[in-house]
Order: C-alpha cells, then sequence, then structure tokens
C-alpha cells in the first residue's frame, strides 16, 4: 500500500529515537537474514540516532536473527521478552540492563492460571499446549498442529484458528483472552497482563506497555527528548478479529505524540493515532532507510569544493611515482607557520611527508653553525581499510587520481577512485589546509564511499614520523585524554614544538570512533554511496628555544575542536580571500602566466608570517628541506617587496626579524675584524652566520664555500630592503624604532669594509658579488655601489630621525656611540668609492678586471637556462665573461631611481647576452628591466623561463623546495615590468609594457597609505590604464611629471609616443 | 630467472660463456647455452661451453632466440658481438635489439671479461623511460659489496619527458643543490630493496666517450642501459656506438 499524502508528510522529517517491534514488522519470519536492516541500524546509530526494538521474544532470537553491531553502545536496546527484559548492544554485541524476576509465588500463579486455561479448554473438547519456558509468562498455543512455529500470523492461521475454537464453542481469540484474565485473577495475580498474537495467549506479568514504558524513560526522558522525536513502527495496531492486535499495547497514553505507523496488513482498520501505511518489511526498510538519507545528506554537503574557476585551480592529474615529490612540494599548505608537504594521507613508497615549523632549529651536525630546521611528526597520516584491504594506490586498478590546490582558499583537494584487487571500487576524497585565520591549526577531512558493494570502511590516524630528517633531539608521544596524541619534540641545541592531534567522525558520517592498538580508529559497514568521513584536526605550537607545554597544544586543539573543521574552514577561507583582495594579479589573455603568477603569490603568503618577527621567509619556504629554511638575501631582495605593496605588516615583520637578529650582525662583523653589521649570508634561529665553510660538489667532492666569508652584499641588500619598505609604506615609526639602526650600523659596516688603495679611492676588496662564478672579486659594482648608496641613505635616516625626533635621534647616536667624526669619515669612503662606472659608455665593469677576462662564444652558454660551471667548467667560468645571475642589472633593477633608462640599457644589453640564468634569482629579474627597456620578447621569453623553474616537466626543481626568490621575481615582473608600475621616491611611476598576450593586468597596491587599484590595458596603438584609489591621495609619475591623484576613480590614456592624458571615461 | 647463452661456435664464444656464466652467478640466475644452426652454418655447438647444456636448433637464429624468450623461462639472452676488427653488430644481434623482448648480454671479444661483477656503470640520461635499466639491475644485480654507479652524463639537450631529472640547470648555492639534486636523482630512478651501494656520478660531454672512459676508470665491468629498440635516425646512437668502444660488457635492458 503506497503511503497517503499526509502519512509521507508526516514521515518527511528525522526522528531521534526509532522504535520498532520486531517479528512481522522488521522480518517476515525467523530464517531471513535482514542485511540491509542490520547495516542501516549500525548506520544510524554511528549517526546518533537512538533505536528501540519491541519484542515477546527473547535475545537469542532478536538478536540471533539481527545481529547489529553498533560501534558504540548506548544506541541500540532491545526491548524483549514484553517487557521483562531490557538489553543494550554495542560492538561486543548485547548486553543485559534489567531484568523483571518473578517471585515463586507469580511463578505459581502463572502456571495456575494457564493450567486451569488448558483444563476450561480441553473441558470445550479442544486440545492446547501450555509453553512454560517464557520469562514471566507462559504461553497458550492455540492451534498446535500448526506446521511451522517460527512464522507469524497470517490470514489462514487467524481462520484455522478461529474455526477450531469455534469447534469449541468459542467466539475467537478474544474471548480466550478474557477467559485468561479471569482465570488470572483467580490464581491470585491482581494484574495479569494478557496478550494474543492470535496463534497464542499469554498470560504473564509484563507486556510490550512496560516495554514502552522502559523507551520513554531510557529514551526520551533520560535523554532530554520529547515523544514527538519517536517514531514507533509495528503491524498489528489494530484488532485482529476478535482481539486487539499485538502491537496494540504500545499505544500508551504518554506517548500520544510520538508518531505511531503500521507496516501491517490490518484487515480491521487501525487506531485513529497509527498512520497506516502497509508494506510490510520492505516498507519498514524503505522508512529505515529514509531516516538514513536524511543524515546522510548532511554528510554529502558538508564535503567541501574547491573553487570552479580553473584560474585559481593548480591541479595534478594522475600519479606519476617520478614526479610525486615536486607534487608534494606544489601543493604544501602552509600559514607561516608551519608547512605541510602535499603527500598522500596514505602513504605510498615515494611520499616524503614532512610538516616544517618556521623557526625552530637545531644542530644539524658537530659544527654548531650548521642549524637545520627540526621538523614535526607527520600530522596527514591516514590508513584506510576497506573490506578488509589495506587501501593504497598499489592495491589494484588507479581508477582516477587528481588532486587540486584552490589557490584562492588555500586548501588541497584530492579525489581519488580506486579499483581493488578483492575487485570493489572506493571514491575517496580529501582536503586540507593550515589556517590562516588561527596559525596553529591544521586540518583535513577525509571521506572514503564503497561504490559498489556493502562493507567495512575504516579510516586509522596515526602521527608518524617525518621522513624530513632534522636534527631532532627527542619525540616524546602521550595521549590525550580524549582520543589523540600529543608529541612534543625538541631540537638538539635548540627549539622545539607541540603537536596535538585528533580525529574524529565528520558530522553526519556514519562513522564513529574507538581505539585500536594506539591509533584512532574510525569505521563503520557501509552501504554503496554512504561516506565514511573523518576529521583531522591538529595544533602545531612552537618556540625558538625551548619546548613549549602540552597544555599550549591542547588549548589549541580544543579551540579547533569547538570549532569543528567547517567553522575552521570557514574562518580559513575568509582570511585568504582578504588576503588575495590586495593581492590577485589578475591577467586576462594569457592562462599559464596567471596560473604562475597566482602560484606565487600563494606561495608566498603562506610561507611568510605576519606578525612573527622570530621567522622570516626562507630560500625554499615551508615545503621541503632543502636550504634548511635559511634566510638569504632572496627575502629582501626578491620576496619583500611583494608584501610592501600587498601586505605591508608581513613586510614589516620581515624586516623586524633582521632587526632582532642585528646583534648576531654586529657578531659576525666584529669577528671578521670590521664595525657595525654583516647580516649572515644564511640566516636561521640566532641571526648568526649559518653558511657551512664547505660542501659537496657534483660528485660528492669537498668544495670551499665562500660565499659565508665574502658574500657581504646582503648587508646592504637589508638596508635597501628597510628603505623601499620605508619610502613605500610612509611607516614612520618602523623606521624611527627599527629601520634607521639598522641602516647605520650597515653604513658602518661598509665603511669599516672599505679600505683605501693606491689611487686614494676606496674599495671593497674580496667580495662575491651576485654573480657567483666569480668568487674572490675586488670592488664588485653591485656590492659597492649599494654599499655607496647604503651610507648615503643611513646619513638621510638619521638627519630625518634628528628632525622628527631630535631625543631618540641622541639616544640612538649615544648608544651607537656614532659621532659627527665617523659619520664625516663615512660620507668621505661614500664619495671615494670605486664603483665601475665609466660615464663615457654608461657601463659599470661587473668587477675590477671583468672586462679583461675572456670572451665565450655566445652559443656556449645556450639553451639557458644553463649551470656554466657545471657545462663549461668551474675552471673556465672563474676566467671567462659568463654571469650566473643579474649582477649589474640587478643594480639597475633595484636603484632604478638613481639610474636612469639610459645606464639600465646600455648595462642590460652588454651582460644580457653573457648571463647564463644559472641562477633561479636570474631570470624574473632580466623580465622586469627588459619590459622596463620594451624588449617584450626577452622579457616575455625570462619570464616564462622563471615560471618553469618551480613547473616545468622535465626539470624536477621543486621537489625539495620551491623558489621563493624565483616567484617574488615573477611578481615584480609582472608589477613593475609588465604592468610597469615603480616606486620613484615617494611617488609611484606608471610606465606599462604588457606582453603582446596579455589583454589587461589588474594590480592591486598598497602605497603611502593609499590603496590603488590598477587596471592596465594594451589598446591598439596605446595603453590605457584605469585606478580607483581609496583612503588617501596617491603621487605617480606620468611622463616625468609628479602629479597627485585624489581619491576616487581615475582613468589615464596614452598613445604610442604621445603623453598620458586623463579621461572622463 | 635464467640466462639463454647463445653460442656459435667460435672461438668468441669463450669470453661470451665465461661472462655470461660470471653474469649468472652474480645475479642468481640459471644459465643454460643454445647453438642454432642457421642455413650453411657449423653443426654442432661450442667447445666452450662444455660444463652447459647446449640445445641444438635449426633455422634463422633471432627468430629462434625471439621465440624461446617468448616460450620458455628465458629472462635474458647472451650473445657475442664481432671484434672490433669487424665493426657492426651482425645480424643476429641487430635483429634482436631491434625487436626488444629480453635484457641482452653483449660481449665482445678483447673486452674486459665479467668476473665477480663488483662494479657496474648505469648510465641514465634523467628521463624515466631510461631508467628501466636502473630498476633491472637494482632487482638483479644489487648486492652487497657490489656498487653500482649511477651514471649521469649532461649534455646541452635535456630529455623532454614528463618527470624527467636531469643534472641541475639552475645551481643557486651548490652545497645545497647537489646533495638535494643526488638524493632526488637517487629516489626517482633506483629502487633498490636491498640498500646497495649506489654513487651517483655527474659528468659532462659526449655521452659515448664519457660513458667509456667512466667505465675505464671505475674498472666497471658491466655497463647496463635502457634501449627502446630503434636505430631510426637520431636514435640509437649512444647504444650503437657502445657496442664497438664498451671495454666491458653489456646488458641492455628494454626500456619501459
Amino acid at each position: 500500500m503506497l503511503p497517503r499524502d499526509d502519512t509521507s508528510k508526516a514521515l518527511d522529517r528525522e526522528f531521534a529515537v526509532l522504535c520498532f517491534s520486531w517479528n512481522g514488522t522488521v522480518v517476515a519470519d525467523r530464517e531471513v537474514d535482514p542485511m540491509a536492516v542490520r547495516s542501516r541500524v549500525e548506520r544510524l546509530c554511528a549517526l546518533g540516532v537512538d533505536i528501540a526494538i519491541v519484542s515477546s521474544a527473547n535475545v537469542a532470537t532478536v538478536d540471533g536473527q539481527l545481529h547489529a553491531r553498533p560501534d558504540v553502545e548506548g544506541r541500540l536496546f532491545l526491548f524483549l521478552s514484553s517487557g521483562s527484559e531490557v538489553y543494550v548492544v554495542g560492538p561486543n554485541g548485547p548486553r543485559l540492563l534489567e531484568r523483571r524476576r518473578a517471585t515463586e509465588a507469580e511463578e505459581a500463579q502463572l502456571t495456575t492460571a494457564a493450567e486451569a486455561l488448558r483444563d476450561r479448554l480441553a473441558a470445550a473438547g479442544l486440545d492446547i499446549e501450555i509453553i512454560y519456558d517464557r520469562l514471566n509468562r507462559r504461553g497458550v498455543d492455540l492451534i498446535p498442529e500448526w506446521p511451522d512455529p517460527s512464522k507469524p500470523p497470517t490470514a489462514e492461521l487467524q481462520e484455522r484458528v478461529d474455526a477450531r475454537l469455534a469447534r469449541a464453542g468459542i467466539e475467537g481469540v478474544g474471548e480466550v483472552v478474557e477467559l485468561s484474565r479471569a482465570l488470572s485473577r483467580e490464581a491470585g495475580l491482581a494484574h495479569p497482563h494478557i496478550a494474543s498474537d492470535t496463534r497464542h495467549v499469554e498470560i504473564g506479568l509484563t507486556d510490550k506497555s512496560d516495554s514502552m514504558r522502559h523507551v520513554l524513560k531510557a529514551l526520551i526522558h533520560d535523554r532530554g527528548r520529547r515523544p514527538q522525536d519517536m517514531i514507533v513502527l509495528g503491524d498489528e495496531f489494530g484488532p485482529i478479529r476478535s482481539s486487539e492486535g499485538s502491537d496494540y499495547l504500545a499505544l500508551i497514553p504518554e506517548l500520544r505524540r510520538s508518531t505511531f505507523v503500521s507496516v501491517g496488513v490490518e484487515p480491521n482498520g487501525t487506531p485513529p493515532r497509527v498512520l497506516h501505511v502497509g508494506g510490510g518489511p520492505d516498507e519498514f526498510l524503505r522508512i529505515l532507510h529514509d531516516q538514513l538519507a536524511y543524515r546522510e545528506e548532511v554528510a554529502y554537503a558538508s564535503f567541501p569544493d574547491p573553487a570552479r574557476d580553473r584560474a585559481w585551480r593548480f591541479e595534478v592529474k594522475g600519479f606519476d611515482p617520478f614526479r610525486e615529490r615536486e607534487v608534494e612540494t606544489w601543493l604544501t599548505v602552509a600559514n607561516g607557520e608551519c608547512g605541510t608537504r602535499g603527500a598522500l594521507e596514505e602513504g605510498s613508497a615515494v611520499s616524503t611527508p614532512a610538516t616544517l615549523v618556521a623557526g625552530v632549529f637545531g644542530d644539524g651536525t658537530d659544527e654548531p653553525r650548521l642549524r637545520q630546521p627540526v621538523p614535526a611528526p607527520d600530522w596527514t597520516g591516514l590508513r584506510l581499510r576497506a573490506w578488509g584491504s589495506i587501501v593504497n594506490l598499489s592495491n589494484g586498478e588507479l581508477i582516477e587520481h587528481e588532486r587540486v590546490l584552490d589557490m584562492r582558499h588555500g586548501v588541497v583537494y584530492r579525489y581519488w577512485r580506486q579499483r581493488l584487487r578483492n575487485g570493489h571500487t572506493l571514491r575517496v576524497r580529501t582536503a586540507r589546509f593550515a589556517s590562516l585565520a588561527d596559525r596553529e591549526i591544521l586540518a583535513v577531512r577525509a571521506e572514503a564511499t564503497p561504490e559498489d558493494a556493502p562493507g567495512r570502511i575504516v579510516w586509522a590516524g596515526a602521527v608518524g614520523v617525518t621522513h624530513a630528517g632534522g636534527p631532532t633531539k627527542a619525540t616524546e608521544f602521550e595521549k590525550l585524554d580524549e582520543p589523540g596524541f600529543i608529541a612534543r619534540t625538541r631540537g638538539r641545541n635548540g627549539g622545539g614544538h607541540v603537536l596535538a592531534v585528533t580525529t574524529r567522525p565528520a558530522p553526519g558520517s556514519p562513522v564513529v570512533r574507538h581505539m585500536e592498538q594506539a591509533r584512532d580508529v574510525i569505521g563503520g559497514r557501509l552501504e554503496p554511496g554512504d561516506p565514511a568521513t573523518v576529521d583531522r584536526l591538529a595544533a602545531l605550537v612552537s618556540a625558538r628555544t625551548r619546548v613549549p607545554s602540552a597544555d599550549a597544544a591542547r588549548r589549541a586543539l580544543a579551540r579547533a575542536e569547538e570549532l569543528g573543521f567547517d567553522e575552521l574552514l570557514r574562518r580559513h577561507r575568509a582570511a585568504w580571500d582578504a588576503r588575495w583582495r590586495d593581492a590577485d594579479l589578475v591577467v586576462d589573455g594569457d592562462a599559464a602566466d596567471q596560473e604562475a603568477l597566482r602560484f606565487s603569490i600563494y606561495h608566498m603568503i603562506s610561507t611568510a608570517h605576519p606578525s612573527k618577527d622570530t621567522v622570516s621567509v626562507g630560500a625554499r619556504g615551508l615545503g621541503g628541506m632543502s636550504y634548511f629554511l635559511h634566510v638569504f638575501w632572496d627575502t629582501e631582495m626578491f620576496v619583500l617587496p611583494f608584501f610592501i605593496y600587498s601586505h605591508p605588516e608581513t613586510a614589516r615583520t620581515l624586516l623586524a626579524y633582521r632587526y632582532r637578529n642585528l646583534d648576531g650582525a654586529r657578531e659576525k662583523a666584529r669577528h671578521m675584524g670590521h664595525r657595525g653589521a654583516l647580516y649572515p649570508w644564511e640566516s636561521a634561529d640566532r641571526g648568526v652566520e649559518t653558511t657551512p665553510p664547505y660542501g659537496l660538489g657534483p660528485d660528492g667532492e669537498m668544495v670551499p664555500i665562500l660565499s659565508g666569508l665574502m658574500e657581504h652584499h646582503i648587508s646592504a641588500d637589508v638596508a635597501w630592503g628597510v628603505w623601499e619598505y620605508w619610502k613605500a609604506t610612509a611607516d614612520d615609526a618602523f623606521m624611527a624604532s627599527m629601520g634607521t639602526e639598522i641602516m647605520l650600523e650597515t653604513a658602518r659596516f661598509w665603511a669599516s669594509r672599505s679600505s683605501v688603495g693606491d689611487d686614494g679611492r676606496y674599495h671593497i676588496r674580496l667580495v662575491v658579488g651576485p654573480d657567483e662564478y666569480h668568487e674572490g672579486v675586488d670592488d664588485n659594482a653591485y656590492t659597492n655601489v649599494l654599499a655607496r648608496w647604503n651610507i648615503g641613505m643611513a646619513v638621510e635616516a638619521l638627519g630625518w630621525l634628528d628632525h622628527v625626533d631630535s631625543g631618540y635621534a641622541e639616544e640612538l647616536r649615544r648608544r651607537l656611540d656614532l659621532d659627527d667624526a665617523e659619520i664625516s669619515d663615512w660620507l668621505d669612503v661614500m664619495r671615494n668609492l670605486e664603483d665601475g662606472f665609466d660615464p663615457s659608455t654608461k657601463l659599470f665593469e661587473q668587477f675590477a678586471g671583468f672586462f679583461q677576462l675572456t670572451d665565450v662564444p655566445i652559443e656556449k652558454l645556450r639553451p639557458r637556462p644553463m649551470a656554466a660551471d657545471l657545462m663549461l667548467g668551474r675552471e673556465v667560468t672563474l676566467r671567462a665573461k659568463v654571469v650566473k645571475q643579474a649582477d649589474v642589472v640587478m643594480l639597475c633593477h633595484i636603484l632604478s631611481d638613481e639610474y636612469g633608462d639610459d645606464v639600465a640599457r646600455a648595462n642590460y644589453d652588454y651582460y644580457e647576452p653573457i648571463t647564463s640564468h644559472g641562477s633561479s634569482l636570474s631570470p624574473g629579474i632580466y623580465a622586469a628591466v627588459a619590459a622596463r627597456l620594451g624588449d617584450m620578447p626577452t622579457a616575455v621569453e625570462d619570464f616564462k623561463m622563471a615560471a618553469a623553474i618551480d613547473l616545468a616537466d622535465n626539470m624536477g626543481n621543486a621537489a625539495r623546495g620551491l623558489h621563493m626568490a624565483t616567484m617574488g621575481g615573477l611578481w615584480q615582473a609582472a608589477v613593475m615590468g609588465f604592468a610597469g608600475l615603480q616606486r620613484r621616491n615617494e611617488a609611484l611611476l606608471i610606465d606599462p609594457h604588457l606582453p603582446p598576450s596579455w589583454k589587461k593586468v589588474r594590480v592591486p597596491l598598497w602605497f603611502r597609505g593609499a590603496r590603488a587599484e590598477f587596471e592596465i590595458r594594451r589598446r591598439r596603438a596605446g595603453d590605457e590604464v584605469g585606478i580607483t584609489i581609496e583612503r588617501t591621495s596617491l603621487r605617480v609619475i606620468l611622463d616625468g611629471v609628479e602629479r597627485e591623484l585624489r581619491p576616487g576613480k581615475h582613468r589615464l590614456r596614452r598613445a604610442d609616443g604621445q603623453p598620458w592624458q586623463e579621461v572622463t571615461r | 630467472m635464467t640466462l639463454l647463452i647463445a653460442v656459435a661456435d667460435s672461438s668468441a664464444d669463450g669470453e661470451l660463456v665465461a661472462s655470461a656464466v660470471n653474469l649468472a652467478k652474480a645475479a642468481g640466475w640459471d644459465a643454460r647455452a643454445v647453438h642454432v644452426r642457421e642455413p650453411g652454418g657449423p653443426e654442432s655447438g661450442s667447445a666452450y661451453a662444455e660444463d652447459l647444456e647446449i640445445v641444438d636448433l635449426e633455422g634463422d637464429a633471432s627468430a629462434e632466440l625471439a621465440r624461446l624468450v617468448g616460450k620458455a623461462d628465458v629472462d635474458a639472452i647472451a650473445l657475442g658481438l664481432r671484434t672490433t676488427q669487424a665493426p657492426g653488430m651482425g645480424h643476429v644481434t641487430e635483429a634482436l635489439l631491434e625487436r626488444p623482448t629480453a635484457p641482452l648480454l653483449l660481449v665482445r671479444p678483447g673486452m674486459r671479461p665479467l668476473t665477480t661483477l663488483r662494479r657496474l656503470v648505469v648510465p641514465l640520461e634523467g628521463s624515466p623511460s631510461a631508467s628501466t635499466a636502473m630498476r633491472h639491475a637494482d632487482d638483479a644485480l644489487c648486492a652487497r659489496g657490489r656498487e653500482i654507479v649511477m651514471l649521469h652524463v649532461a649534455t646541452k639537450s635535456t630529455p623532454g619527458e614528463r618527470g624527467s631529472f636531469p643534472a641541475p640547470r639552475i645551481v643557486d648555492q651548490e652545497h645545497y643543490e647537489w646533495t638535494d639534486w643526488q638524493e632526488e636523482f637517487c629516489m626517482r630512478f633506483s629502487q633498490c630493496p636491498e640498500g646497495g651501494r649506489h654513487r651517483v656520478c655527474v659528468r659532462v660531454g659526449e655521452p659515448v666517450s664519457t660513458i667509456v672512459k667512466e667505465a675505464l676508470e671505475d674498472g666497471a665491468e658491466l655497463i647496463v642501459l635502457s634501449w627502446k629498440g630503434s636505430f631510426a635516425e637520431g636514435h640509437g646512437a649512444v647504444v650503437k656506438a657502445l657496442l664497438d668502444t664498451a671495454p666491458c660488457p653489456l646488458l641492455i635492458v628494454p626500456a619501459g
């Protein structure tokens, strides 16, 4: 029978308690295996639904047939033996909670009553049998010859019973019931419970109404529910011929607001409170399934999706064991605090999962200088079992595998279908992120769904050993009070961190958690299409010089658990939205360039911490152990500009890291016999030099490493970063409190580092410039010019401080022991420092003697990029005019407000052909300069060369970490080169040179308190720039003339070769 | 695993059989010999393979050998090459190389003989498909006390194949880059289950002469190479040249 509309409406909602009778409702007879009911009961229990089974049968009958084993005890209850027993069922089967035991007197009264009934019926010529072995009851079988005692009553049985009774002059079962009641009272039973299922009449001390009162107490009142939260299903609420149906007694008054539904035939109709849907056990199963489906819809709906716009998706399809470590690096999720490589959750032979923690270092070797990061244990490990098999990419056949980095929201998604060796197919999805909203939190949601067969699907979480190695002194594991673990890791002679991890069923997923061999194990028996979904939450708290308390991680984890995965994700996404608003470069016309830029910006934002000045951006980010998270000039010269113009707070923090480590720089200068501050070439947690003196070459041979000894331009690079930040942000407070001191101490170093030569000029000898093919050179132009600039800006900064805060300026002078005589000496050095510049040619000689080196045929330096020292031999590159990376051209780029296009062009033309781009730092800067000079073919070629450094299919450069400087270089090429937005003192030059494939580009920038959004497009014979300015006016330079643009919208146009004009639309 | 030694009843059989038997010992394979009498060829098998069971067959030698690989439990074939005085690989070798189905051990008279196989060289261009040789070396020949030299000859051209990992074209800080590159190179192209001794060696230059030089200087007893089975223009030049110039036996493994 189809349900009526109102019946459907009544059933179209979730019930917190499902109560049903057994025989006739759930099963047609005692022989069927109710497998479908079993799995649904277990899944409903896993979803938090309470289930009550009410029956006159005993536990062996009901449990023996259902055999449901929920993963937790406390959801499935059996109210059996007609109200005399209550069982709760858990993973290990039923456990008796309550049993009514008849007294000896009651037992005697029951027997007396039953035998009296037998005698009465026998006297009427009716042969019946008494069933004595029922708890608190005596059953009277009215038709012993009926062949199949296990079958529930049928119409045929009813007719046969009625006929049999009629032959004895009895008008149906109803009369026997009444007779039983009377005889029971005669036997001394004050409140006999008489029930009948047509075939039997039972005389007992309890009946189904007692079961229902147990249900009411245990599952309604004790659990704070209301009767209307329960549905009661049966098959015989209405009268059967002359007697009440077997479920009629369930209709107790206290449950009048519950929903009663009959799936039985109900030949004589049902009481008004009961909805009759008919259909028997099949219909019962459908109702049960609907209850499951309501909840599982929640589970399905709650799995997040990545951005649909392909321009925000960095997709990796399939699985290539050769490339897997590159992929892991690409798909790193990080938040400045830590970074987790995108390794497969279940692991593989080629996986290298690792979580790197910013700022936590230890002694990597016996050489205390060689500080190495202390990685955290792997928190992502989630092992999967399905149908009894371990699930991984090696088990059977990979049908689909795709990973998507949603760059917009910093989430890595995974989609995987695997046909296992056992023939079954499983679908898996995961989503993981390192929260940008709460940087101590990491999270992954993992879902596994059987596609073609029911089965037990189990996730097992564990905290594993990192694959990153590192100087870990000890890791101590302890259990959390709640399921989960804490791992406290101490670095050798360094800091430490605490990782707290827990795994739990995702809301709405029909799985439950239990502990198994010290692991979180979560799973359940699932039907095809049902997802087993878990949330793994981790909290990572670190400290630079100690191991934080476990409580700190506990608190962070509790915070995460309270919010839950979905809310954590919502906040994380919101944080990314906010960052992209001021950072996104939108390129129209070249999807590959768009992807490279967003990929770069995503990783730069992920890697830098906006407020923690004990950490900075390591050369290879937080996705790999390469370069040991050490901080080089890459940060100030390549990455910092992105933050200066998109998120000044982060830029300030990166510079504050340098200020915090000023003492380390002073120590290095002193150690080398100089004054002032010489920043370490490689910096870690203490601000001291961490460059090793020796390293291994291509064949594993020991080679001396001179950069720590000679690559001194880093001090001027830091000063350049300070100045650039100040001029672009107008953050006077920073300049007063930190920046000026850095400028002065680095200037002091240069004055100390310079020496007077026989020619009466100052020289800086024995250095390594950016072009590291030539070591131990004199008067590297980049170094000397930047040193001179450093001194000049330091003096200017001090003058500014004298003007704005003379008291603090005086205090600073005192503290630095800086007098006018010393400043006068600096200025002397500045005026007389050799810079290798030839005004006639406008060329800088890269270092003294460079122009006398051997020429190398250009074709020997092709194709680029080329590691020329490897391909040509180190002895060749030492003596040849071969340049590793932008050196003089870098100088022209960073001091573009001092050296005009004529100087830039002369040096670009000279050095570009002989540059091998053997450094990842090179092509991005060359692209920026080429664009500035209008050499668009080279600019585009270099831009794409830079983009390929991390993303090329056949180079594998990213396997051990990403190239943060390349990413910063790409941003600079796009913004300063193609969009042509360059700082000139306190104004912004606008001079775009878009690549031919770019129709337009959108660039948001912060500049001196103004937020500006540029939309630059190339028209057929000219350029057009739309500018939206907020907060304050923006000073711009157009055609060499500085002017002020007020907040609001502006539109500029210039025809090729013509000046800019502001237009109204 | 069985190595089938194709004897030719020539004086060169002695060096072929000795190297092949020693390779079989080193790899733990069985060794058998076969003599295929081609029309007009000698009547019986080599006197140098007296210790081995020799199966005599008749017909086209390359076809028969290929058939044996396909039908019998033969996993590799050993063949003799012509002497350097008679350049060229011989029609049987050429035919088997053009349709490679199993690794071929090629021994030319005058080569340094393969004895205990203490060191072998595996040239790797850094592409996944060319790394089959390394997998074969790892699976069959990796053992305690034996060194596998993973020789990468860097050239100006880089393999275009996805997943390739040639010597880096950019080296920012060499003390990090080379260590990282070597570790990744090993992880990418070697999955040695025995934990054998592997040495990554990077050389720059023309591949053939560099491989020969390295094998000579290292005292290698075997060169293991991947082979795609084509002598078409632009293909197979390295293998073809090494057949004439290799200082030690070659094990040519069909590329994956």
